[in-house]
């Protein structure tokens, strides 16, 4: 399973240079208003899970894409777009640490490590549900929220499901689309809700997700750490993908019980095609330029993003 | 008299046609490439794609020529912002269709050597892969330039909305071409 938990590189100089420190900081206010407001059962919980770190790559994309299109201060609709988004990201990682059994996340204890496993899953239904009432009479942002989350679920089910199979590159991107993909398409309609940005959205989507595989073998820990993981469980990544194609790495990759050393060679024939996973991300980062130029009214934000995300594969 | 719509529309549609054909000979001769070698000489060329690349250069100096010829008059006339707009948005569709073309061309340009390997070799995974790439952008290429088409169709419409709410001062919009006299 994917960790798309932490985004190095994405700080407050990016935040800052694209013009959104004063909605960034918008956004940290509606999350502590937020939190505050929760049920005190929940609040230990949701404090742990929201302080840790988040580098608000996701809000950021939404303001991006609006700002694209339309001169001017960000809405406040949006702003609450950009908490909901928050939150629904949120709870796919306490999901995804549950799944993946990872202790930790972003250099401490994941939530179900902390609070139980029981905890971990209640609250993330809780901030799903509250992500909703959140919404208000946002009638077009509950319908993209919806088709998100079963997006993601249709995602998460057909990753796991093709496991250690040998699969191609065209599998990665469909898998890829639909997991990372699809939560950065609905960004860019919650920011554009004319539609005219969601392409741009999946590609860039798309782009985070190959940069977080390559990441991931050249050891990028910071990236979210869900190499390891990702290996144990024979997950179709990108390098994966490129390296399969080795009939004898094809064999061990699909082995359900592979040894150390089993695991250790498929690592160092993924390393191998690190040049080439890295050639296919500067296509799709292309076309998500290509995206950006065509429909954007100033693409200038949109080329910002996908110039940051590129670099996140180290 | 002539119809300026008419006869553009017209010509779009020749332009059209030998598109098609130079498409299709394009891919007969791919097709013919992976074959085994025939005795007997070949025509002088540049091959097939950049023929192809050659014919769509020449078909959208043509549609801008068509343009020119059958709208370019018609703006100083009595029903002038119609006939321009009407005009623009002909270049827009014929741009679209060019485009699409050059697109598709752009992607077999790309995967010709993968798609040679196919029709000459049993398949593996890897030629499946890049053949099952090809598909995509095809469908990419039709869906983005449909998407862009509609975009652009969208703007035209939107600046003439604005034209019609707050109309500019006749005598700067269709200029008289000659001098009143005094």
């Amino acid at each position: 399973m994917n960790n798309l938990g932490v985004t190095p590189g994405f700080g407050e100089d990016v935040i800052a240079s694209l013009g959104f420190s004063a909605e960034m900081a918008l956004l940290r206010q509606r999350i502590a208003q937020w939190i505050a407001a929760c049920d005190p059962e929940m609040r230990e919980a949701l404090e742990w899970q929201f302080v840790s770190g988040s580098k608000y790559f996701r809000p950021l994309t939404i303001f991006a894409c609006y700002r694209s299109i339309i001169q001017g201060q960000i809405p406040e609709q949006l702003i609450t777009s950009a908490l909901v988004i928050e939150m629904f990201h949120n709870m796919t990682l306490v999901v995804d640490d549950i799944l993946d059994k990872s202790p930790t996340r972003r250099g401490r204890a994941t939530m179900h490590t902390k609070f139980g496993e029981l905890n971990a899953l209640m609250t993330s239904g809780y901030i799903v549900a509250d992500g909703y009432a959140q919404l208000g009479g946002d009638l077009p942002a509950i319908a993209l929220f919806s088709e998100l989350m079963k997006r993601l679920g249709v995602a998460e089910v057909m990753q796991w499901r093709l496991r250690r199979q040998l699969l191609g590159v065209e599998d990665w991107r469909r898998i890829a689309g639909e997991d990372t993909g699809s939560m950065f398409e609905i960004c860019a309609c919650l920011g554009d809700r004319s539609f005219r940005l969601r392409r741009f959205g999946g590609l860039l989507g798309l782009l985070y997700h190959g940069c977080d595989d390559v990441g991931d073998v050249r050891g990028a820990v910071a990236l979210g750490g869900g190499g390891a993981e990702d290996l144990r469980d024979g997950i179709l990544t990108l390098p994966a993908a490129l390296a399969i194609r080795d009939p004898e790495i094809g064999a061990l990759f699909c082995r359900p019980d592979p040894s150390a050393e089993d695991l250790g060679r498929i690592a160092a024939a993924f390393a191998a095609k690190l040049p080439e996973a890295e050639a296919a991300l500067d296509a799709i980062a292309e076309e998500a330029r290509r995206e950006a130029k065509l429909f954007a009214v100033d693409p200038g934000p949109l080329l910002a993003l996908v110039d940051r995300t590129r670099r996140l594969s180290g | 008299m002539s119809d300026p719509a008419t006869n553009f529309l017209s010509g779009i549609g020749e332009l059209y046609l030998q598109g098609l054909q130079a498409w299709q000979q394009a891919a007969r001769a791919v097709t013919e490439a992976g074959r085994p070698a025939q005795p007997g000489p070949r025509p002088a060329s540049a091959g097939p794609l950049a023929d192809l690349g050659q014919a769509f250069a020449a078909m959208s100096g043509n549609a801008q020529a068509s343009y020119e010829d059958h709208f370019a008059d018609a703006t100083g006339g009595g029903a002038g912002e119609t006939m321009s707009a009407l005009g623009q948005a002909w270049m827009i569709a014929a741009g679209s269709a060019l485009r699409y073309g050059q697109g598709l061309l752009d992607v077999q340009t790309r995967y010709q050597s993968a798609l040679l390997r196919a029709a000459g070799a049993p398949s593996d995974r890897v030629t499946t892969d890049a053949f099952r790439g090809f598909l995509r952008e095809v469908g990419e290429t039709a869906e983005r330039e449909a998407r862009r088409l509609q975009f652009e169709l969208e703007q035209l419409g939107e600046k003439i909305a604005r034209a019609s709410e707050h109309p500019a001062d006749p005598e700067t919009l269709n200029p008289r071409p000659y001098r009143a006299k005094e």
